[in-house]
């Protein structure tokens, strides 16, 4: 085997494709095969990579300097390899986990049985920041809050998938994970013919149904929107994929207005026209500014009337974030129990509350052995991970944590999985994590597998894009499928050689032939001087 | 026959795609005026004194007020109309107003248009340099405009010919037949002031240039006209067959502008200009008047532009839907 490999020996995480001993995971035997055979071929399967993301224009946005310049999305093209199996079980979870956020959402803003009951203690709720009272006794369809969400997922050393948390406002990302699956099948063709990877593609179908279902006029073709911030928002280039893919106008605020009937319209070329379903890329804050923030610029006017009225629906609604607080999120195994009377199906990572005086001092005792996370921030924010920080950081967080304890949860330091990376000119283990994304509405949804977002530097935990994180395709796959082709190395190696000559000598003998019989069938055409 | 009624298209987007054929074609147009007038200059006499201002004069500069150690050198003109960000007509700058206005369409627009459009942007960002060295100038401007006509015809040829099309359409041939009145101006300008001068005898070759800044020098040719003024100008102006000539381009402006509901207002307006066309005979504008010609044309095609963004892109709150 080659030494392209070698930067494997030794490592201590669990592995998403190698095990310890070096043999594959299980499910993993015919893709590492494959990968292994590849050699330094992998590397211009990158290069190939790298080109069509910049031709096919993928990119995100951030902000340097108060500028907004644009990067190419940087994708590893080592996919990340799931079985079937494992999928189901986890998706299942999810579902549970969505159910119950759900139900819990909607009970805050209508009766609050769950404080009543003493599962969730009220103080908690009077001091969150995404709790929003305008939303109170408001009753969306189905009792559905939180349509679309991302819940990101960690392995431990042991390989466990556990939630780390849940993302329920304006969770990003999800068409990475439709680009990557084109930018994968463009450099891996072979593979998706001699294996059987299950399509992602469906989700904006799905998307689509979900936002069409949501509207309150059932007499006519709904009218939906994608509310974006605009073209310089980091996550335009999703919004406008979004729109485009399910069949939605991309709108900005300033392109809205909610007349005095509380019918919210948008501004065509013919007039105005009456929107049914606003899909927002927009945080609640900054939606309606005679509700939230008078001066904010992206939002509409009225918009919450028009949604409290009834006559307009709103994905994910107004207020729906106060679940993704981090607090929140340790009770979530509680509200499973709770509303659902059901185990949880995938464990969440055990948090302590700065808020509960004995988890505080623990936390504030052990500070640079655990993460710190403040409740309510995104993208990673704010995260501080005690054994890399120094001792001014530390000294810091503490002052913080003291100041606001509601705001804060800490987590032990979990040694994340890992998935080969192509660095340099070696494949390396490289931190790793998993963001699927879940619908939920009359016919709940999962992707097939998610984004998996990749730390690229080593030993790295962090991989948000905004920070210098990668992603990978993720390849959620049936092993108990046989590949077409023969198994041992010797053979698929001359397979490959043999199929790159085919291939070659086809298309010229293919032109050839083409060029000949156009000329000898075809009537001829213009001028005589052919 | 099937017919389905056009998507609703916000005023937003309809903007953005009228902006981004304005710019597309300008980006085009310019291109090509700096190539034919490097060739040009190439082929005069340098006692004829004809500089580079003439063509900053095309795009609305004048430089003659200009201290003498200011005026008008090669490097600066190519590198003001070609590379400079600070002009937002340069190729440069308009091929990035047209990136970001089909940022805004993007959701209406075909994939393949827009990995075009992402390379043809990344190309000229990063290659805008070569513009102003003579050695790489030829090659730089031609593969802008084939970058710029490969856009174009995929656009035709693959995105649904819907009002979003006919807003691009519009602002592409609205902004041609802007451009053929500058360039006809100009030329007039250079050669009717100076009647004496040493530029007499390479008239013709100036009028070939003309003609050749709007890609018009084989098709004019096959009609077996010479190359005086009077014929440039008659062609330039009314052959309905050549697709930049004045005549041609309000005929598809129009074309287009009847395709988008609520058109009334701007179809006066380009009524207007047609009788203006009309009006205006090439052995009339030869002399002196084709300088007035070209400014009144201006003026309606600006007015022309006033009634489609008071039509469509600020419209009334009438609710249709």
């Amino acid at each position: 085997m080659s030494s392209l490999w070698s930067a494997y020996a030794g490592n201590s995480s669990f592995d998403e494709l190698l095990r310890a001993d070096g043999q594959p995971q299980d499910g993993c035997d015919e893709i590492l095969r494959r990968l292994r055979d590849l050699g330094g071929d992998l590397f211009e399967r990158q290069v190939a990579a790298e080109a069509a993301i910049r031709s096919m224009g993928i990119t995100f946005t951030l902000y340097r300097e108060g500028a907004s310049v644009d990067r190419n999305w940087p994708v590893d093209v080592i996919p990340r390899i799931i079985t079937t199996e494992e999928w189901a079980r986890v998706s299942d979870g999810l579902l549970q986990r969505l159910r119950a956020i759900n139900l819990f959402i909607d009970d805050l803003y209508h009766d609050q049985r769950v404080i009543a009951d003493g599962v969730f203690p009220g103080h908690l709720l009077a001091d969150s920041v995404n709790f929003r009272p305008q939303c109170r006794g408001v009753s969306p369809a189905g009792g559905v809050w939180a349509h679309i969400s991302g819940s990101d997922l960690v392995r431990d050393e042991t390989g466990t998938f556990f939630v780390l948390e849940d993302n329920l406002r304006v969770p990003s990302g999800v068409v990475y994970m439709l680009e990557n699956r084109q930018v994968s099948k463009r450099v891996f063709a072979e593979l998706f013919r001699d294996l059987d990877i299950l399509p992602v593609d469906e989700y904006t179908d799905r998307l689509a149904k979900l936002l069409k279902a949501l509207s309150p006029r059932t007499d006519v073709d709904p009218v939906v929107v994608v509310l974006t911030p605009g073209i310089y928002n980091s996550a335009y280039y999703e919004h406008v994929l979004l729109a485009s893919r399910t069949g939605a106008h991309l709108v900005e605020g300033s392109d809205l207005v909610v007349d005095d009937g509380d019918v919210l319209f948008m501004r065509t070329v013919s007039g105005l026209v009456r929107v049914d379903v606003m899909y927002r890329r927009v945080d609640d804050l900054y939606l309606d500014p005679e509700v939230f923030l008078a001066d904010s610029v992206v939002g509409v006017p009225g918009v919450m009337r028009a949604w409290a009225a009834g006559n307009l629906a709103i994905a994910n609604a107004p207020g729906a974030g106060v679940a993704d607080d981090k607090v929140v999120y340790s009770f979530v195994p509680d509200l499973i129990r709770y509303y659902l009377d059901e185990e949880p199906k995938i464990a969440n990572v055990p948090t302590w509350r700065c808020d509960d005086p004995d988890d505080r001092a623990h936390v504030l005792a052990n500070l640079d052995r655990v993460v710190c996370k403040p409740a309510n921030e995104s993208g990673g924010k704010g995260v501080t991970i005690g054994s890399r920080a120094t001792a001014a950081e530390l000294a810091a967080l503490r002052i913080d944590i003291e100041s606001d304890p509601r705001n804060w949860v800490a987590q032990p330091i979990l040694q994340l999985s890992t998935a080969p990376t192509i660095c340099g000119d070696q494949i390396a283990p490289r931190h790793v994590d998993l963001r699927p994304f879940i619908l939920s509405g009359p016919d709940p949804y999962v992707t097939v597998g998610g984004l998996t977002r990749v730390a690229l530097r080593e030993g790295s935990l962090i991989v948000n894009s905004s920070q210098g994180g990668g992603s990978k395709d993720t390849w959620i796959i049936d092993p108990t499928v046989t590949p077409p082709r023969s198994s041992t190395a010797a053979v698929a190696s001359t397979t490959a050689v043999a199929s790159t000559t085919a291939v070659a000598s086809t298309t010229a003998v293919a032109s050839t032939t083409a060029v000949a019989s156009t000329t000898a069938v075809s009537p001829p055409r213009g001028t005589s001087d052919v | 026959m099937y017919e389905t009624p056009s998507p609703l298209l916000l005023s937003r987007t309809a903007e953005a795609a009228y902006w981004a054929g304005r710019y597309l074609e300008r980006a085009e147009g310019t291109a090509r005026l700096i190539k034919t007038h490097a060739e040009l200059i190439m082929d005069l006499p340098r006692s004829a004194t004809v500089g580079w201002d003439p063509l900053l004069a095309i795009v609305g500069i004048d430089t003659s007020y200009l201290p003498p150690s200011r005026q008008a050198t090669e490097e600066t003109v190519v590198g003001h109309l070609a590379s400079n960000v600070s002009n937002p007509s340069s190729v440069r700058a308009s091929l990035a107003a047209v990136h970001r206005n089909l940022r805004v369409t993007r959701a209406v627009m075909p994939i393949e248009a827009v990995e075009v459009l992402t390379e043809l942007h990344h190309h000229v960002q990063d290659t805008a340099d070569q513009a102003v060295d003579r050695r790489t100038r030829g090659a730089w401007l031609t593969s802008v405009i084939r970058g710029c006509q490969t856009l174009s015809g995929i656009l035709s040829e693959t995105m649904s010919h819907d009002d979003a099309f006919c807003f691009f359409t519009v602002g592409r041939h609205l902004e041609r037949a802007d451009l053929t009145s500058r360039v006809l101006d100009v030329q007039a300008g250079v050669l009717t002031s100076r009647p004496d001068d040493a530029l007499t005898p390479y008239a013709a070759i100036c009028w070939s240039s003309a003609l050749q800044s709007v890609c018009a020098l084989e098709s004019f040719r096959r009609r077996g006209r010479a190359s005086s003024a009077e014929e440039t100008i008659a062609f330039l102006l009314h052959d309905t067959k050549f697709p930049r000539s004045l005549e041609s381009s309000l005929i598809q402006t129009s074309r287009w502008l009847l395709e988008i509901p609520g058109h009334e207002t701007a179809m006066a307006a380009c009524a207007e200009i047609g009788r203006l066309l009309q009006d205006s005979h090439a052995d009339v504008l030869v002399e002196d008047r084709l300088h007035p010609f070209a400014d009144e044309f201006q003026r309606k095609i600006a007015q022309l532009h006033s009634r489609i963004e008071a039509s469509w892109f600020a419209p009334s709150h009438a609710v249709v839907g």
